[in-house]
């Protein structure tokens, strides 16, 4: 049975008997659903390690990524059946996020998408994730997280993808396709979905299996999980007369639009 | 410009759907073609009551009671911006 980890050092031990730890290691942290209490027996486990230099051995995987350097680098093993991935980030390339999502890039204009879906998943995990080394670090970054546009790009982001769907969906009825409607119409109420959460700091719009958790985690009085859960399993849809369950759920998305504050 | 039409206060107003809309700092702004609306409060509530669900004369009452004034006078201030809300796109009725 696998072990209980109550302790930072209870997560840190494998990959210190594995010699994973590097001494200019600034901060370390777990991420992902083992952070937010969400793991099954089929998760892996996910840290992030901050160091003060480029971590690179024989069995690290390289993963690109749009920064200076343009790749972390990360190692895999398995503790007890269980997957554990290990990601080096410099903490140049943190900050190097961090300034991509700065009030001066969301005033320019660009309030689309400034970072790729894993820098994006990257970021959003920091707000949730469960410090194991360099507290003070994480504390620094969380802030300047905070401090950021970091959530007004993501909530301009999923509105308009919600708008655009809307968009869709209505032109689709209205050309007497339904099918392509009903498709359109969840996409936008994903969307819309996720800028309400975004709104309240809960990232990972690029992770939809974490969508009722994440719902479920904030409790907006606004919508309540039963009715997302209705809506997102589509309990009243009537396949002889979708418009019904359309308009409905185009019309939550308008209400969310009115609801979620942007900057 | 032309006078707005005088909506029959049992009409039942409803936003259109596929309106863009942001709520920036605490404002409502409606997407009209490549314009934007800015919603005053009273507006605002004039706009969020129109669900197809309440009559003219119940947003009016409504209004009235919010910001203190007659129900026949905040009837025809509601049929009045109302009637611009339709005649913009923004709400059928």
């Amino acid at each position: 049975m696998e072990q209980q980890r109550t302790d930072p050092e209870d997560w840190l031990a494998p990959l210190r008997r594995r010699g994973l730890v590097p001494a200019d290691c600034l901060a370390g942290f777990l991420v992902g659903s083992a952070a937010r209490g969400w793991t099954n027996a089929r998760s892996d486990y996910d840290i992030y390690l901050v160091t003060g230099s480029v971590w690179q051995t024989e069995t690290s995987n390289r993963i690109p990524m749009p920064l200076n350097p343009p790749q972390t680098h990360s190692e895999t093993f398995y503790e007890q059946g269980r997957r554990w991935e290990v990601t080096y980030w410099l903490e140049s390339q943190f900050d190097q996020l961090l300034a991509k999502v700065a009030w001066e890039e969301y005033e320019r204009g660009f309030a689309g998408e400034v970072l790729t879906p894993r820098e994006e998943v990257s970021l959003g995990r920091l707000a949730t994730c469960l410090p194991l080394l360099g507290p003070q670090w994480i504390e620094s970054a969380r802030g300047r997280l905070a401090a950021s546009a970091f959530r007004s790009f993501v909530v301009v982001r999923s509105l308009g993808l919600a708008d655009d769907a809307v968009e869709d969906a209505l032109g689709q009825l209205e050309s007497g396709n339904p099918e392509s409607a009903t498709i359109s119409a969840r996409r936008a109420f994903g969307h819309a979905v996720d800028a309400l959460l975004e709104a309240e700091g809960e990232y990972g719009s690029h992770m939809p299996k974490w969508r009722p958790n994440r719902l479920r985690a904030i409790a907006p009085p606004f919508l309540r999980f039963e009715q997302y859960w209705a809506l997102e399993t589509m309990r009243d849809y009537d396949p002889d007369a979708p418009e019904r369950w359309i308009k409905d759920v185009l019309t939550i998305c308008q209400e969310i639009s009115m609801r979620v504050e942007t900057t | 410009m032309t006078a707005p039409a005088v909506l029959d206060p049992t009409a039942t107003p409803r936003r259109c759907l596929g309106v863009r809309i942001r709520r920036v700092r605490g404002e409502l702004l409606l997407g009209v073609g490549p314009q934007s609306l800015a919603l005053s409060d009273v507006a605002e509530l004039i706009y969020t009551r129109a669900d197809g669900s309440r009559s003219l004369r119940s947003i009016a009452e409504e209004v009235a009671r919010e910001y203190g004034i007659a129900p026949e006078e905040a009837l025809v201030d509601v049929g009045d911006f109302v009637a611009d809300l339709v005649a913009l796109g923004v709400v059928t009725c």
